[in-house]
């Protein structure tokens, strides 16, 4: 209780001097708010956009996307990592290509997703489920994989078919991993999004961010990326309290 | 054990690349895949010689690498730093690691035109970029490596006489050094992303415009080639680090990764 | 003593010349060699040998998950080509999913054979209620200690009414006190329910206390050193391990353990 308070406070103070260093820079006579808007500034540009209103569209964006692309890259990654492990033929030909994709920026693409599915939601949800897929595939596989043995004889001893071990064994075991997989799979999603939108879109928060800066309207892309930061912090931890309910057995 | 079940495993992904380049070829060749959606591999193939011909395609990679390469060394330094301070000093960790983790919640990718209108056009903001893109997974995982350490070895040396440097290059480190690589190997993926999205936004060259710039007028055949090459970079980058994680640190199996998100 | 009378039911399980060799990156393994005895219909007999005698391929290959290289294994006259229903088998780790409760544990053999649950489920409880814990039917097994654990086992194990019940040193994970509870527990249950039973374990004391026939295994390749009926009358109880016929016994086996070949 002592170490955690000691923390905390000394986490405060860290804080508290951030946060004057930033007030002192950025009194006038300072830096230039198109370089370093003070503490007042986007203070003022998170009102505007969060209680005015501005950004509201903006976040539904960004968020619609992110879940979209989630949802599906991930529900394709399990299933495939789900049939890959049902069919081990399938395995030592997919898995090591798989694995070595994992390697390949694949953002590199968004343009030319862009380029076919034009400036709408299609191509940001695409990227993200592009990038949420491989970490979903992995770690399907590894979790699927990673059962007790001894398990596996009990199910086998009872004559169970594949598919039902696949149900009633395989996907409980693997949960821990795929809840893992989710935590990082969230992050991608936001990171495919916000750079679809960098490249081409008439809205969401990277396009904020992207059009403020032709503006030098820095207060306002500081908002946007708070909150984007907002919004990355809250999934996780959506992530971890939907883990702690599901996966009940393992203490974490 | 009979003859084809030894080597298929390992032949296995490459019949699998064979069989990609096969579909591709088929796709093009035969089912006539508008060149729109999918170039002609030999189009693709021809185009990529020219560019290494006239050396624009290497320029392109060379750019794109140097600037994740530096940013990764840099970024990479920092973080090590960083976590063996925290590690030898516990109100160090305590001022910092929580505002760490709140640092380490923004999308770094979201930086990228707020690095550009800081810094400019050119290689600096990626390499900025891909520092900071970097920083937390080393980190993360130095932090835990070196905090794992067995204290009963530290103990030891302590009693025979060591002082604390000599505890840190001969225990601390050889018994982080494989968490440590861990958070490496993590980072080079990400660095690489970092550097490609940084010329997305707003880069003068590198594979990054190269596929932009392609992509907008429907060049498949120079998409393909730079996404090739990209991968190609990729893939023996991460091979390399594990090559040098094998060598380096012979005795130890691979700790899990702290994971960590860029 | 449930004694198989003369021309009754075909013994349960019946080992004939029992072979099995594998591959191994240092060539050829022979695990089990000539194995030959039998289970008869309500008889426990228990397998003793030292590590790595082959006592656990022995149960594989009566689950069915192995195939023998040579020589047979058959239950009720049919040779075991693969999993079969009249089998249940209780491992060394109770092996429980922990995130169903107690009750869907025991009801697992049953959904994973497609079976009816309903009629099932009445059964589940039941065995719970034989092996006192049917207090703890909605728990889970991160809430139960070892030796309840151990129990539910014994409960699934049961469940679909097997003819044969497989047991791999199922107390081994358990501490000493709780091995000798379990021990008088298993003998009351198995008592109850008239089935075959063939025990593996290295411990002489429990083989002794539990069976009408002991079994006894060289290690590798496995064979059978020798077989020794127990006499004592049932049931047994805890007096009976200090009584002179049970020492006698159980030194009769340490000096065909003493004279074995070490592996």
């Amino acid at each position: 209780m002592n170490d955690r308070l000691k923390t905390a406070a000394a986490s405060l103070s860290t804080l508290a001097i951030l946060t004057l260093w930033w007030w002192a820079m950025t009194r006038p006579g300072g830096l230039d708010k198109s370089v370093l808007p003070s503490p007042h500034d986007v203070a003022g540009a998170l009102h505007a956009g969060l209680i005015t209103g501005t950004l509201h569209a903006h976040i539904l964006a960004t968020g619609k996307a992110a879940m979209l692309g989630l949802t599906i890259g991930v529900s394709l990654g399990v299933a495939a990592g789900a049939l890959v492990v049902l069919v081990p033929l399938l395995e030592m030909f997919v898995l090591p290509v798989v694995t070595a994709m994992q390697s390949i920026p694949k953002v590199a693409l968004a343009p030319l997703v862009v380029a076919y599915l034009g400036f709408g939601i299609a191509s940001k949800v695409f990227t993200a489920a592009m990038l949420t897929f491989f970490p979903a595939f992995l770690a399907a596989v590894a979790g699927l994989r990673a059962v007790d043995a001894a398990h596996l004889d009990l199910y086998r001893a009872c004559a169970a078919s594949p598919l039902h071990t696949l149900w009633n064994l395989r996907i409980p075991a693997a949960a821990p991993y795929l809840f893992a997989a989710l935590q990082v799979a969230v992050i991608f999603s936001l990171i495919g999004v916000v750079v679809s939108e960098f490249i081409a879109a008439t809205e969401g928060l990277g396009y904020v961010i992207k059009a403020r800066s032709l503006e030098l309207d820095v207060s306002m892309m500081f908002a946007a990326i708070l909150v984007l930061c907002a919004i990355g912090v809250a999934a996780g931890l959506a992530v971890q309290l939907l883990q702690r309910r599901l996966v009940f057995w393992r203490r974490p | 054990m009979s003859g084809p079940r030894r080597w298929l495993p390992a032949l296995a992904p490459f019949i699998t690349l064979g069989l990609l380049l096969l579909a591709w070829w088929l796709a093009t060749r035969v089912f006539g895949a508008p060149a729109m959606l999918l170039p002609d591999p030999w189009i693709t193939l021809q185009g990529l010689a020219t560019g290494l011909r006239s050396g624009e395609i290497q320029g392109d990679a060379l750019a794109t690498l140097s600037a994740a390469v530096l940013g990764y060394l840099i970024g990479a330094l920092l973080a090590f730093g960083l976590a063996a301070a925290m590690a030898m000093c516990r109100p160090l960790e305590r001022m910092l690691l929580v505002p760490l983790m709140a640092f380490q919640s923004i999308p770094k990718v979201a930086l990228a035109p707020l690095l550009y209108l800081w810094i400019g056009f050119g290689m600096q903001s990626s390499v900025a970029l891909v520092a900071l893109a970097c920083i937390y997974p080393v980190f993360v995982n130095s932090l835990t490596g070196l905090r794992a350490v067995d204290q009963n070895l530290v103990d030891l040396y302590r009693v025979s006489g060591a002082g604390e440097l000599r505890i840190l290059w001969s225990v601390r480190l050889p018994s982080a050094a494989p968490q440590v690589f861990v958070g490496l190997e993590i980072s080079v993926v990400f660095a690489l992303l970092a550097a490609v999205v940084m010329e997305l936004v707003a880069g003068e060259r590198g594979l990054g415009v190269r596929i932009q710039a392609a992509s907008a007028t429907l060049d498949m055949a120079t998409v393909f080639g730079a996404v090739a090459v990209l991968a190609a970079i990729g893939v023996t980058a991460s091979a390399a680090l594990r090559w040098l994680r094998r060598k380096l640190l012979f005795w130890q199996r691979n700790p899990a990764a702290v994971q960590a998100t860029a | 003593m449930q004694q198989a009378s003369e021309g009754s039911a075909q013994a349960a399980l019946s080992i004939r010349k029992l072979d099995l060799a594998y591959a191994s990156s240092r060539g050829p393994v022979q695990a089990l060699l000539q194995l030959d005895f039998d289970v008869e219909a309500g008889a426990f007999v228990s397998v003793l040998g030292p590590s790595g005698c082959g006592k656990s391929t022995l149960l594989r290959l009566a689950c069915g998950l192995l195939r023998p290289s040579g020589g047979s294994i058959a239950l009720a006259g049919r040779p075991i080509e693969g999993p079969r229903p009249e089998v249940g088998i209780v491992f060394q780790q109770p092996t429980l999913l922990p995130w169903k409760n107690v009750l869907d544990n025991v009801l697992v053999p049953v959904r994973a054979r497609g079976a009816d649950v309903g009629v099932a489920r009445l059964r589940a409880l039941e065995l719970l209620r034989m092996v006192k814990l049917e207090a703890f039917a909605s728990h889970y097994p991160h809430e139960l200690s070892g030796g309840m654990q151990q129990r539910v086992g014994i409960a699934r194990a049961l469940v679909h009414d097997p003819a044969l019940l497989l047991m791999d040193e199922p107390f081994a994970a358990l501490d000493a006190m709780t091995r000798e509870n379990m021990m008088v527990e298993l003998q009351r249950i198995w008592r109850g329910t008239g089935k075959s039973v063939l025990f593996i374990t290295h411990s002489i004391p429990e083989a002794v206390f539990l069976s009408d026939r002991v079994v006894v295994m060289s290690p590798r390749p496995g064979r059978v050193v020798q077989t020794l009926a127990i006499d004592l009358p049932r049931p047994r109880n805890i007096e009976t391990m200090g009584s002179p016929r049970f020492a006698a016994l159980t030194n009769e086996l340490r000096q065909v353990f003493a004279r074995m070949e070490p592996a």
